[in-house]
């Protein structure tokens, strides 16, 4: 069996390009309606419930979720649903208390700097303005790559030297739609994206399932080995108990505060929608996990017992992990269908690379540049943005062409979120809830986070447990919250003493 | 256990989330009409 023959057709070819004109088209219509940088950001705040949970899971189910969460699949076994799980019950549990989403929508602010600013001062809105876009953009460092092999495995070009052009073809068409329409086209064609892609995916599902055969979904093949495995407390299984852990942190943090999540809330009609809006779609967010993640047990088992003979190229390294799913679903899904997918996916890239593009532009014109140049007026508020949005764009292909994950694709991101989270989730928690939060103990928070970038060093591999992502990861958040609270009771701040006083 | 505890979560995802798609999708229909009302009409040339 050749790895990148595929289905993949003429027909094919032609439901992608035409889906493809689709959001370019609504983005250039809606461009009338930013008058703005308000409109821009967080439409005006007229985001009504069924509406943000549609956006909200088109922005947080994009190819590069689907991409990582296949390749844990593929990897690890059905014991990577734990991820799903842990991140579908802590969105659920803000949902349903409104920890911090509620306050911090009744708190009116565009981003989660501007929060830091009124909590704290300027100096903290700034500095975690930096740290925000430094771990939110190196975070979305490898979309570009991940969404170029999807569509490189699916539609079966194997030649290495195209991945720059699908990334450079794939980057230019966000980049206009985003840069012409901000928050109300993003609205639009994420509705559509949620659509096409909730079919598309359990669509698909049906095809993997009856493919590979419910029974033997849930059973070990010989040549599995204790790789594949379905408890992820166990070591084995490429997790462990300190793993899970860290899940648990992260998808706290990353469930409230992760920017692009948070401005959904942000710009929902009032704070109960925002409330609201988690607990509908803590589903989402447990669906865009297990969902891939079935499909790269799926390809696992695919290969195992079809072509051995590949799954050991992908074993010994020969080839990416993250090509393991696009291929298997190339070989199973009939074309038209197959398109059909393509588009979907294609839509979750633009979905996603659309809303990060525009989260961490806005954090740098908001929150770093207008605070350092006293303000700026609207207009130029709303031209910085849209600057920023293409350099941004422009770093996103370089370091996708140059940078190889030393870890899996999913631990990268949990790690590079680390960077912001675990500050940002102490800082905005102790900031909410508690009276003396100063802006010092703030700021040894936010750079306390910046320890996280360890867990992406070539040591991650040697098999040293205090040299291990997830260590370095549980550590920085401790760390986070160690500083925060030391740095408040040694340095309150002047207004807190008087009131202590 | 495990496996057992991965079957229900597979089969509790793909019933929920049809039933979630439906209803949002049915209501999300609404809600583009009303943001459309709600933002300010663009200026006639």
């Amino acid at each position: 069996m050749e790895l990148f023959s595929t289905n993949f057709g003429t027909i094919d070819w032609i439901i992608v390009c035409v889906y493809i004109c689709i959001p370019l088209l609504i983005g250039l219509y809606l461009r009338k309606y930013i008058s703005s940088s308000g409109d821009f950001i967080v439409a005006g705040r007229n985001l009504r419930l069924f509406l943000a949970v549609a956006t909200l899971t088109g922005t947080e189910l994009g190819l590069v979720t689907i991409m990582y969460s296949a390749e844990a699949g593929f990897i690890n076994g059905f014991s990577a649903f734990h991820i799903g799980v842990i991140e579908g019950a802590a969105v659920l549990a803000i949902g349903l208390t409104g920890f911090i989403v509620y306050k911090l929508r009744e708190s009116k602010v565009m981003t989660i700097p501007e929060y830091y600013e009124k909590r704290y001062n300027q100096k903290v809105r700034v500095v975690g303005g930096i740290v925000l876009a430094l771990g939110g953009i190196l975070n979305m460092g490898l979309f570009l790559q991940a969404g170029a092999r999807f569509m490189m495995g699916v539609t079966g070009v194997g030649n290495p030297a195209m991945l720059k052009i699908f990334m450079t073809i794939m980057l230019v068409m966000v980049l206009i739609y985003t840069v012409a329409g901000g928050m109300v086209s993003l609205a639009i064609n994420d509705f559509l994206q949620y659509i096409v892609l909730s079919l598309g995916l359990l669509v698909g599902s049906i095809f993997v399932i009856r493919e590979i055969g419910w029974s033997t979904l849930f059973t070990i093949p010989e040549n599995a080995e204790a790789a594949f495995t379905f408890n992820p407390v166990s070591e084995q299984s490429g997790f462990g108990l300190l793993y899970v852990i860290f899940m648990v942190m992260v998808s706290l943090a990353a469930g409230a505060l992760w920017q692009t999540a948070t401005m959904r809330a942000l710009a929902a009609k009032s704070p109960k929608v925002a409330k609201n809006l988690y607990a509908c779609a803590s589903l989402s967010f447990l669906m865009r996990k297990v969902i891939p993640m079935l499909w790269g047990v799926g390809a696992f088992l695919f290969l195992a017992t079809k072509a051995p003979q590949l799954l050991e190229q992908f074993q010994s390294g020969g080839y990416s992990t993250q090509y393991g799913m696009p291929v298997f679903i190339s070989k199973i899904i009939p074309s038209g269908l197959l398109g059909f997918i393509a588009a979907g996916m294609f839509a979750a890239f633009m979905s996603t690379h659309d809303s990060y593009l525009l989260s961490w532009s806005s954090v740098i014109t908001q929150d770093i540049i207008s605070p350092l140049r006293g303000g700026l007026a609207d207009t130029t508020r709303l031209r910085i943005n849209r600057i920023t949005i293409v350099v941004i764009g422009l770093f996103l292909l370089i370091w996708g062409l140059w940078f190889e994950a030393p870890v899996s694709l999913w631990n990268y991101m949990a790690v590079t979120g680390t960077i912001y989270l675990s500050g940002a989730f102490t800082v905005i928690v102790c900031g909410l809830y508690w009276k003396k939060a100063s802006s010092t103990g703030a700021m040894i928070a936010l750079i306390s986070g910046l320890f996280a970038i360890a867990g992406l060093g070539p040591w991650t591999k040697t098999g040293i447990w205090y040299l291990s992502d997830k260590f370095i990861g549980v550590s920085t958040f401790i760390l986070c919250a160690a500083g925060m609270i030391i740095g408040s009771l040694a340095f309150p701040d002047i207004a807190v003493k008087k009131e202590v006083q | 256990m495990w496996a057992l505890l991965w079957k229900f979560v597979l089969i509790f995802t793909f019933v929920a989330y049809t039933i979630m798609f439906v209803i949002v999708t049915v209501g999300g229909v609404g809600d583009i009409k009303h943001l459309f009302k709600d933002l300010k009409s663009p200026p006639e040339e």
